[in-house]
C-alpha cells in the first residue's frame, strides 16, 4: 500500500539556501512531525510538496500520485493549513466556503457548518476581522470539511491559545483514527509533537538529520550531565552537542546505552526531549 | 475550469459590478464626443483591457495567490480561466459602452461607428493591449501595468529626444497603413476579416504561451 506521503531526494537551490536530498515518508495512519530551527527548510519542503515552488530535483508522491504530473488528483486529497492562513480577506467565511467547496468532490457542507460551530467561528463574519488563531481554526475547518486524506500543517499551533492547541491535537488524533489518513505537522513547538507524533523528521540547514519513530528517538537520545572530565578524549565520540557551563558539562548523546556503559557513575543521564535534541543539534558545539 | 471561474466571479463580485457600470458609462461619456470610429476602437479597447487586467492584480493585493494555487487546479487551468473571464469581461464592457454611446443624444458616433470592421479593429487592439500586458501582470503583478506605462513613457521620451526619427516613424506608419489597405484590396473584406480574426487568435495564443511559461516559473 502506497504511503500517504513519500518525499525522495528533494532538492531546491535558492543560492543563499539549499535544500539537499530530503527524503522521508509519512505512512497512512501516522502523524509525522517535521521539526527544526527557523530557516531550516521546513516551510520550503511543504511548499515543494504543494508545488507552490519549483523543485530542482527529487520526487514527491502522495498515495501513489505525483505532485506535479497528477497535480489535481494530488491536491484533491490534501488539506493544507498555513502558519498565517491567507484567504480572501474581504469575504465572509460563508463566501470563502462557496469559492472553495466546488473544487472538492468529497466536500461536506454539514460537517463544515458543524466545525464552524465547534470552533466558535461566525460564518457571516469577514475573514479579515479574525485573529490569527481564529484564521488557523478556519483553515483547519476547510481542510477537514473536504475529507482530506493527508493534512499538511505548517506551524499551525504558533498562533493558538493553549486550550485550542490541545483541541487541535485531539482533532488530529481523531483524523488518523481512520487509518487511511495521515498528518504532516511542521512546528518548532516540540511539546506538541511529543503528545501526538508517531514519527519525527528533524531538518537542519536544508538537510534531514534523522527521520524515525518518536519512541525510538526518545529512547536513543539522552542528555548527559557531569564534570569537565566528560570531554576527555576517551568519551568525546559519545556526544553530538556539548555545552560547557560554570558547574560542569552537559551534552547530548545518541547512544544512551553506550554512554551508561562507558561513563558509569561519572555522569547523570536523563532522557532527552525533542526540544533538547533540537537545541543541542542546533546550538551545541557538534561532536565534542 | 468551471470552479475557477465561479471562484473568480464570487471573489471579484463587487469589482465586476462596479466595472460593469463605470466602464460603459466612462466609454459612453467620452465616446459620444469622438467622431472617428477608429479612435473609439483604440480608446475603448484600452479601457476594457485595463479593466479586465486589474481584476487579477487584486489577488496579489489580497496575498491569496498561494492559497489559490493550493486548490486542486493546475496553473494552466488557472490561466485559461483568467483569459476566458477577461475576454468575456472586455467584450461585455465594449458592447455596453457602445450601447451607451449610441444612446447619448447628439453622439457623434452613430451605428456606422460600430460596423463589423470597426468592431474587429477594436478586438485586435484589445488583443494588443491585453495580450501584451497579461504576461507583464503575471510576472510583476499590479506593477506590470506600471511597467507597461513606464515603457510607453520611455518610448515617448525617446521619440522626443530623437526627433529626426519621427519623420521615419511617420513614413513607417504610412507604409503600414498603405500595406493594410493593399492587403484588404487584395483579399477582399471577408478575406481580410478572416486574416484579422486568425491574427487575433494567434496573438492571444502567443500571449497565453508566454504568460503560462512565466506563471509556471513563479514561486509562492
Amino acid at each position: 500500500m502506497e504511503p500517504a506521503l513519500e518525499v525522495r531526494g528533494l532538492s531546491k537551490d535558492y543560492g543563499d539556501f539549499r535544500l539537499k536530498d530530503v527524503t522521508f515518508t509519512v505512512p497512512r495512519g501516522y502523524v509525522c512531525g517535521l521539526i527544526g530551527p527557523n530557516g531550516a527548510g521546513k516551510t520550503t519542503i511543504i511548499r515543494l510538496v504543494l508545488n507552490l515552488v519549483r523543485r530542482d530535483g527529487g520526487e514527491v508522491r502522495s498515495f501513489g500520485l505525483d505532485n506535479i504530473r497528477d497535480e489535481v488528483a494530488f491536491k484533491s486529497r490534501v488539506g493544507f493549513v498555513h502558519e498565517t492562513p491567507r484567504f480572501y480577506e474581504h469575504l465572509s467565511l460563508r463566501r470563502i466556503r462557496d469559492t472553495v467547496a466546488p473544487f472538492y468532490p468529497k466536500w461536506d457542507d454539514a460537517l463544515f457548518d458543524r466545525l464552524l460551530g465547534e470552533f466558535d467561528l461566525p460564518p457571516g463574519k469577514r475573514f479579515s476581522r479574525f485573529s490569527r488563531g481564529m484564521k488557523t481554526k478556519f483553515a483547519l475547518a476547510l481542510a477537514l470539511a473536504h475529507d482530506a486524506d493527508l493534512l499538511i500543517l505548517d506551524e499551525p499551533t504558533s498562533g493558538l491559545d493553549p486550550v485550542f492547541r490541545r483541541r487541535l491535537l485531539e482533532k488530529l488524533r481523531d483524523v488518523i483514527q481512520d487509518e487511511g489518513k495521515a498528518v504532516l505537522f511542521s512546528t518548532h513547538i516540540t511539546s506538541d509533537l511529543e503528545r501526538i507524533a508517531d514519527t519525527i523528521t528533524f531538518i537542519r540547514d536544508g538537510g534531514v538529520v534523522f527521520s524515525s519513530a518518536r519512541d525510538e528517538i526518545l529512547d536513543k537520545w539522552g542528555v548527559v550531565k557531569g564534570g569537565a572530565e566528560l570531554c576527555e578524549a576517551g568519551t568525546k565520540d559519545l556526544f553530538c552537542g556539548v555545552r560547557k557551563g560554570e558547574f560542569g558539562v552537559q551534552a547530548l548523546t545518541d547512544d544512551v546505552a553506550g554512554a551508561r556503559r562507558r561513563l558509569g557513575r561519572n555522569a547523570v543521564i536523563e532522557k532527552a526531549t525533542l526540544e533538547d535534541i533540537m537545541f543541542y543539534l542546533t546550538k551545541g558545539n557538534g561532536r565534542a | 475550469m468551471r470552479e475557477l471561474i465561479i471562484k473568480d466571479l464570487l471573489l471579484h463580485k463587487k469589482y465586476l459590478l462596479v466595472l460593469g457600470v463605470i466602464c460603459p458609462l466612462y466609454l459612453g461619456f467620452f465616446g459620444a464626443r469622438l467622431d472617428r470610429p477608429v479612435t473609439f476602437a483604440a480608446f475603448g479597447g484600452f479601457v476594457c483591457a485595463i479593466g479586465a487586467l486589474m481584476l487579477f492584480t487584486r489577488e496579489d493585493k489580497f496575498k491569496s495567490v498561494g492559497f489559490g494555487l493550493s486548490l486542486p487546479a493546475t496553473r494552466r487551468e488557472v490561466l485559461v480561466s483568467r483569459y476566458l473571464l477577461s475576454w468575456a469581461l472586455m467584450v461585455l464592457c465594449y458592447v455596453l459602452g457602445a450601447a451607451v454611446v449610441l444612446a447619448v443624444p447628439g453622439s457623434k458616433l452613430g451605428a456606422a461607428g460600430f460596423r463589423p470592421g470597426t468592431v474587429l479593429a477594436a478586438l485586435a487592439l484589445m488583443t494588443l493591449y491585453f495580450g501584451g500586458l497579461m504576461p507583464l501582470t503575471v510576472r510583476f503583478g499590479p506593477a506590470g501595468i506600471i511597467v507597461f506605462v513606464v515603457i510607453l513613457q520611455v518610448l515617448g521620451i525617446a521619440a522626443l529626444s530623437f526627433r529626426f526619427l519621427i519623420k521615419d516613424a511617420r513614413a513607417f506608419a504610412a507604409a503600414v497603413k498603405a500595406g493594410l489597405i493593399a492587403t484588404q484590396g487584395a483579399l477582399g473584406p471577408t478575406g481580410f476579416s478572416a486574416v484579422l480574426v486568425a491574427a487575433i487568435v494567434l496573438l492571444n495564443l502567443a500571449s497565453f504561451g508566454i504568460s503560462l511559461r512565466l506563471f509556471e516559473r513563479k514561486e509562492y
